[in-house]
């Protein structure tokens, strides 16, 4: 697809067009306001713990539709933090704030006949307005929702929420094609470029104001590399990411392909080590920082052909550190300690 | 090198500030160049001449827009306290907020705060970062990243592939007139677009 199809593309499934073309300006400014409020809701709300459905609206018509009264409390995000939450529901009054409201009587479409309707569901969302209904693009894997897609001020904080929010529970959508079964036990055969391309998406989406991000490809060992990141308006830092995946890779058939162990976790440190010592020689003008991610897929007594795992056997590896030696990160300073992330199994107990 | 405040720099300074610091709670500098620049750029989707946006864009080596004045304007700021820095980056004082509701008003600003709000708004649709991959891909900024060195954005030669963009977004929308819908369907085109180029 060129440009042309993807703003084609855009026009006929986004849902700020449809929200104008049922109604209007009023239309577009109610959709911005529900975005706004879900950007602010999410980020005081993990949305792993909404068990049933999230609901924004704003009355369009007829004028002064709206439900809010002059006594009326707007919500409280912050106060749903810590909370078992099911349904949420809120209308957004004319002065732009988010109202509490129970669940509405009428059902959506008929909801939708007056106002614009945001409607969250299992990862689902979707716009309702006047008679048409879209769904919301996801243009971030790793999201629950393409309003909870925070911006993060460094590549260390980044990388840490990556470890939890994408590889943890293999979240990413990206990301979870690298595994063979739905047990996650074994990865497919060469799951580096996946897991690569889900980094850089991640990154590019929280980081990437104010900084490049650029994939590489490895062509040897001596250039092992994974991604680029660049300060925008620093020229002189770069900052150096490689990607190691440890654990048991699988052909087709299911026959194991490759055994990461430990040893591969040193390999690729010494590597990376290597690198940064040959771009410091090379660009002694830069300062240069090496970050070593690891993702750990290790399980215990997993056999060729298995399809389960047990708790302890799937999870031996979480809290296991990895031991290195040398250990770059404490004898350099351009080394940062390695961001090891396991992604877990699903175990049968 | 300019050396002169340009107002127009300075304004568009304060207002992307005071929105972002709504909308994201913090914003850094890079930021303010980014939403300048697509501000810029939906001036030009409006059929305004470029010369009239009042200062110029380059693309760094990097392919991220970057602006002389609006540097100096920032630098100007936050020398008078206008804007602060912090831990993460930078946030406005309360000098900031009366002087661009003042500017804000002015009729002669009109058209131009409909494009810095149209371009700040984005965020509620995309997050910054998005919006920093989806200009990666306009076709200005793409030579810039071609071409490793820093040269003038949005010259006479280079604007044909923006406005053939521009006329595929006007005839898939057709109906309305409001400014941040083209605005956030453009930037989700040229998303999808970076994300299919990776």
């Amino acid at each position: 697809m060129n440009v042309a199809d993807f703003i084609e593309a855009a026009c006929s499934e986004g849902c700020v067009p449809m929200a104008e073309s049922a109604f209007g300006k009023s239309g577009v400014d109610a959709i911005f306001h529900i975005m706004k409020v879900a950007k602010s809701l999410f980020r005081h709300v993990e949305l792993e713990r909404v068990a049933g459905q999230v609901i924004i609206f704003q009355f369009i018509r007829p004028q002064g539709a709206t439900t809010t009264k002059p006594s009326d409390l707007a919500a409280d995000f912050a106060s749903l933090a810590n909370q078992s939450i099911s349904d949420l529901v809120f209308e957004i009054g004319s002065d732009g704030r988010a109202y509490p409201r129970d669940w509405p009587t009428q059902n959506l479409d008929a909801l939708a006949e007056n106002a614009v309707v945001y409607h969250w569901q299992s990862h689902h969302e979707e716009f309702i307005a006047g008679t048409g209904r879209r769904t919301v693009p996801r243009l971030d894997t790793a999201a629950r929702s393409q309003f909870a897609v925070p911006t993060f001020s460094n590549l260390r904080v980044a990388l840490q929420h990556y470890s939890r929010e994408s590889v943890r529970e293999s979240t990413c959508y990206l990301f979870r094609t690298i595994w063979a079964g739905d047990n996650r036990l074994f990865l497919m055969g060469g799951p580096e470029e996946i897991m690569r391309n889900s980094l850089t998406q991640f990154l590019r989406n929280r980081i990437g104001a104010d900084h490049d991000v650029f994939p590489e490809t490895n062509v040897n060992e001596k250039n092992p590399v994974d991604i680029r990141v660049n300060p925008r308006f620093t020229n002189n830092r770069l900052m150096l990411i490689e990607i190691k995946w440890l654990g048991l890779s699988v052909a087709e058939d299911g026959h194991i392909t490759a055994r990461h162990k430990n040893a591969r976790a040193q390999e690729g440190a010494d590597q990376l080590a290597v690198y940064l010592d040959q771009q410091r020689q090379s660009a002694p003008s830069h300062v240069i920082q090496g970050y070593y991610v690891i993702i750990d897929c290790r399980r215990e007594n997993l056999r060729e052909g298995a399809t389960t795992i047990t708790t302890p056997d799937g999870m031996f590896y979480e809290n296991t550190e990895i031991s290195f030696d040398p250990a770059h990160h404490d004898l350099r300073s351009d080394f940062d300690p390695p961001y090891r992330m396991f992604a877990r199994p699903l175990c049968i107990d | 090198m300019t050396t002169q405040l340009n107002p127009d720099a300075a304004f568009d300074c304060l207002f992307i500030a005071g929105r972002l610091q709504v909308q994201t709670g913090t914003f850094t500098i890079p930021e303010l160049h980014l939403f300048g620049y697509l501000a810029c750029l939906l001036w030009l989707y409006r059929g305004r001449a470029v010369a009239d946006w009042g200062y110029s864009f380059m693309g760094t080596e990097l392919g991220a827009p970057f602006s002389v004045d609006l540097e100096l304007a920032v630098t100007t700021l936050l020398d008078r306290g206008f804007l602060i820095r912090t831990l993460d980056g930078v946030c406005t004082s309360e000098l900031a907020e009366p002087s661009v509701a003042e500017m804000g008003s002015l009729s002669l600003n009109k058209d131009r705060v409909e494009c810095l709000d149209s371009s700040c708004a984005s965020t509620a649709a995309l997050s910054s970062g998005m919006v920093g991959c989806a200009l990666a891909q306009e076709p200005d900024l793409r030579r810039a990243q071609a071409t490793p060195m820093s040269r003038l954005l949005l010259e006479d030669a280079a604007r044909s592939q923006l406005f053939l963009q521009f006329d595929a977004l006007r005839n898939g929308l057709r109906s309305g007139d409001d400014l941040r819908t083209p605005a956030v369907v453009w930037l989700t085109a040229l998303y999808r677009s970076s994300v299919s180029a990776v």
